[in-house]
């Protein structure tokens, strides 16, 4: 393929050119009321192709690369209607080894393996309680096998694995529901999957209404990513902020946040779900603080919003073959100045709804951070202790007001999505039901 | 490729699968978005897909790839992978409905070729919308467009006999308004997309797109948030539309009724009041959820899923309506060959009532009336949906009010489906969108009359 590559990159000298190759396989075994029932392998190859032809960028990709001269010939007719100003590719550099992220276990485990691992899954929930089915639990292994080439003399490689597992257990009426993932075998938490998926079903039967208040409000690092997901993320993308679509334009070293809560973005954590050793467009991950005591230090940026700005990239592209590169987060470490053990924290909160799944997350404001959202997995805290399931109750709010309003953060780190953090409470949240 | 699908189906019955399906795509896409008056993307691809199912016992085992070359291997791996978990799967059967084999091409139903369409034309409607969408107000201070089209020759082929060969062509239009006022930035959009030919959106006009988008995102700066609490909500029909696909839609999927869904062993019962009629219909011509086959080469067709109250029907696959003992209703759809195809929506709607808007209105002495269309979504286990708008007003005394923004509601489906008292006398299918489920997106389309909703939670800031 990188020789494929070179001559293509010959023919045309002079016209910079970056390649992206990728080739992911991935395996899944999908289990239905307590029966595995499919199982699939599937293989996706392709390339793409960005030239710069009159400082303007254009893009194409195929997935044959018999097709690569043609793509190469299309990018350059595209980059002639197109006005995305680059002037050039990153530059090489030296790229660091970042540890945990390819598992040879994973890469060659076959369907058996995945199988065992779902039956496993519903075995442990029997035993946690006779009484729960799984409805539905989709268990992926998968290995990505990526390449960046520039006409700079940019050629890397990368290669990382994947597990990831969903499961839905059924108890009576009540569902629990709970994704984990990890880039290794040995960070693949199915302890903790079966806990709480089982813990979640079984104590959410029997839900009662409850009464509109502002109160404390507990949520699950899931529930967070998903929430940062749909509109933080995309307040701190470089080029939304330059297009006029973040609340956060001119905001760098204002106080956005509560005083002790940090924010890195930081792309080369030992196993990290989201780590990787360059990005997309070649840049090395790096460590970048986004919040230091609560004041916006950064935002993050792609070669090309970054140029623009005269700025260094903060090595945050992201996308695939099929697209020239985006903006996203890589791993987001929320912390904050005030933490205690999770039991204790939940102690001591006399009034309060601890939140583990709502629904409606896409429907956020993106840019104003306004949600509302419908609580479909949650539960009322009375005098520090979780007391019981509620029903058809709402979570509305803020996502900017959220950040300044954080009250105690929990010890139960873990990584969902992008984010590590660990459960967190706020003060002062409207609930509605 | 014909003697290469049929010589790998032929295989894998060899080896003793009781069914198989192969689907391929070979597709040309085009992506240009311009932000802020600049054309940032401009994206042009191929993209080839096959993939491959197997039904070995009462086993699925599926493979794909983006190398036709490798076909016969892939299909060699999907039947490994039926065969792997066969022992784990309690002997289970699987029974695929009966449905009559047909070998056709189907013909295009667009006037215009995408293929005849230039860059400098797709471009041109580009330049369209950013033009009128800008010059709404001053306030409009950023605009995005985007246009992408695809023209794809898709196959379907199965080891009954069945081979059903199609051209599809297809675009979407987006226009995304930015209208900033201080410190306030709102945005607001409109779109068109269609796989009826890019006619669609020469007479849909994209300078009538981007108005709509800018004038929508100009009014958004006026509105307040909403309140909060149990009250009475018209709903657009646009917004009904995704509340019937939230609501009911999703929770009447076979897939979901067959493990543990609210309509689990609900079949025949009354659920709803005389006025509850809710169809899924693949047949109704040029809208974004239509289609002539599903992925397993079922024809598309209308199903009626309630009727005057009665939990009729479920939407099926093959395989859901052979575990049912009924046929499938042409509703197994796959996002690309590189997934299974599972049970999905195509146009789903709330049947027309006799109501008129006015009288609708003025039954309402204080409540909501929600438009602009935002998306929703659906626990089918527990029965919770909630679906969000991008506008509404308050009503007062049967008259509309105050202007309110991005505002949600929630409910629980048993109880909602009770407390639809108003149906109005006009259908509109019209909100186009993409459905998520399983990590599958399908084009599907929503729409009903105008429907006056009880007791709905409105969950606002205020």
């Amino acid at each position: 393929m990188i020789e494929e590559i070179e001559n293509v990159m010959r023919k045309y000298r002079g016209v910079p050119l970056e390649f992206f190759g990728s080739n992911h396989k991935s395996m899944s075994v999908e289990m239905k009321t307590d029966k595995v029932s499919s199982s699939d392998l599937s293989v996706t190859k392709g390339i793409g192709v960005k030239a710069i032809v009159a400082g303007r960028a254009g893009f194409s990709y195929t997935t044959d690369i018999v097709h690569l001269d043609k793509a190469v010939k299309i990018a350059m007719i595209n980059a002639k209607y197109s006005e995305l100003k680059q002037d050039s590719f990153p530059e090489k550099q030296i790229i660091g080894a970042v540890k945990g992220l390819y598992d040879s276990q994973i890469n060659d485990m076959g369907p058996e393996e995945l199988v065992n691992n779902s039956v496993k899954v519903m075995e442990k929930l029997k035993e946690y309680n006779n009484g729960i089915k799984v409805n539905h639990s989709v268990f992926e292994a998968g290995t990505s096998d990526n390449f960046l080439v520039n006409s700079n003399g940019i050629s890397y490689r990368s290669k990382a694995t994947g597990m990831s597992g969903m499961i839905e257990a059924v108890y009576k009426n009540s569902s629990g529901g709970v994704n984990i993932g990890s880039a290794t075998i040995k960070g693949f938490d199915v302890d903790y999957m079966v806990e709480k998926a089982a813990r979640l079903a079984v104590s959410g039967v029997g839900r009662k209404s409850i009464k509109s208040a502002e109160q404390m409000v507990v949520i699950d690092s899931d529930v967070l990513e998903s929430l940062f997901s749909n509109t933080f993320y995309s307040s701190i993308n470089a080029d939304m902020v330059q297009k006029g679509q973040s609340v956060l334009k001119d905001k760098i070293g204002q106080q956005i946040g509560a005083s002790g809560l940090d924010m890195i973005d930081s792309g080369r954590i030992e196993g990290g779900l989201c780590s990787s050793e360059f990005d997309r467009d070649g840049t090395p991950s790096q460590d970048t603080s986004i919040l230091s005591a609560g004041v916006l230090k950064s935002l993050i940026y792609n070669h090309v919003t970054a140029m623009r700005e005269g700025n260094k990239s903060t090595g945050n592209a992201s996308g695939g073959f099929g697209a020239m590169s985006s903006i996203s987060p890589t791993n987001i470490i929320l912390k904050y100045s005030d933490s205690m053990k999770f039991d204790k924290m939940i102690s001591e909160i006399k009034d309060g709804i601890f939140i583990y799944e709502a629904m409606g997350m896409h429907t956020a404001n993106h840019i104003t951070g306004d949600f509302s959202l419908s609580i479909n997995k949650g539960f009322k805290i009375v005098n520090g202790e979780i007391a019981y399931p509620v029903k058809n109750a709402m979570f509305a709010g803020n996502v900017f007001e959220l950040l300044k309003n954080v009250s105690c953060f929990g010890d139960d780190v873990r990584q969902s999505g992008h984010l590590i953090a660990p459960t967190v409470v706020f003060k002062n949240q409207k609930i509605v039901g | 490729m014909d003697t290469q699908i049929k010589s790998a189906l032929d295989a894998v019955m060899a080896k003793g699968a009781k069914y198989a399906d192969i689907r391929s795509s070979d597709s040309t896409n085009t992506t240009i978005t311009q932000k802020n008056g600049n054309i940032e993307d401009m994206t042009t691809g191929n993209s080839f897909a096959v993939g491959i199912r197997v039904l070995y016992k009462g086993s699925w085992g599926f493979a794909s790839t983006n190398d036709i070359s490798e076909l016969s291997g892939v299909a060699d791996t999907a039947f490994r992978m039926a065969k792997s978990i066969q022992r784990s799967n309690n002997n289970a059967e699987i029974i695929l409905s009966d449905v009559k084999t047909i070998e056709k091409i189907i013909a295009p139903n667009y006037k215009k070729n995408i293929r005849d369409i230039s860059i400098d034309d797709r471009v041109g409607f580009i330049r369209e919308g950013y033009k009128t969408a800008m010059s709404v107000s001053p306030e409009i201070k950023s605009v995005q467009v985007s246009y992408s089209d695809s023209h794809a020759k898709k196959i379907f082929a199965n080891t009954e006999g069945t081979y059903i060969t199609s051209n599809p062509q297809y675009f979407r239009y987006y226009v995304f308004s930015n209208a900033r006022r201080g410190e306030r930035i709102e945005q607001s959009y409109d779109r068109c997309a269609s796989f009826s030919g890019i006619d669609e959106l020469i007479q849909k006009d994209p300078a009538k797109i981007a108005l709509s988008a800018s004038q929508k995102a100009l009014k958004l700066l006026d509105a307040e948030l909403p309140p909060s609490g149990t009250m009475s909500a018209i709903l657009h029909p646009e917004v009904g539309g995704v509340f019937v696909h939230e609501a009911v839609g999703h929770a009447s999927e076979a897939d979901h009724a067959l493990r543990e869904s609210i309509f689990t062993g609900k079949l025949g019962d009354t659920l709803g009041n005389e006025n509850l009629n809710i169809i899924d219909d693949a047949t109704i011509v040029g809208k974004h959820g239509s289609y002539k086959y599903d992925d397993e080469g079922v024809r598309g067709q209308k199903t009626q899923i309630f009727k005057n109250g009665v939990l009729e029907s479920f939407l099926h696959s093959r395989e859901t309506a052979g575990a049912m003992g009924v046929e499938s209703t042409g509703n197994c759809r796959a996002q690309s060959p590189e997934f299974m195809p599972i049970v999905r929506m195509g146009n789903t709607y709330f049947d027309k009532g006799d109501m008129g808007l006015d009288e609708m209105f003025e039954g309402v002495k204080h409540g909501i009336y929600m438009a602009g269309f935002k998306g929703g979504q659906v626990d089918p286990t527990g029965g919770t949906f909630t679906f969000g708008v991008e506008y509404g007003y308050l009503i007062e005394n049967g008259k509309k009010t105050k202007l309110v923004k991005d505002c949600a509601m929630s409910g629980h489906i048993l109880d909602v489906l009770k407390n639809i008292n108003g149906v109005g006398n006009k259908l509109h299918i019209e909100s186009l969108g993409f459905c998520g489920k399983d990590g599958q997106m399908a084009p599907v389309c929503d729409g009903g009359p105008y429907l006056r909703v009880n007791n709905l939670l409105v969950g606002g800031q205020k």
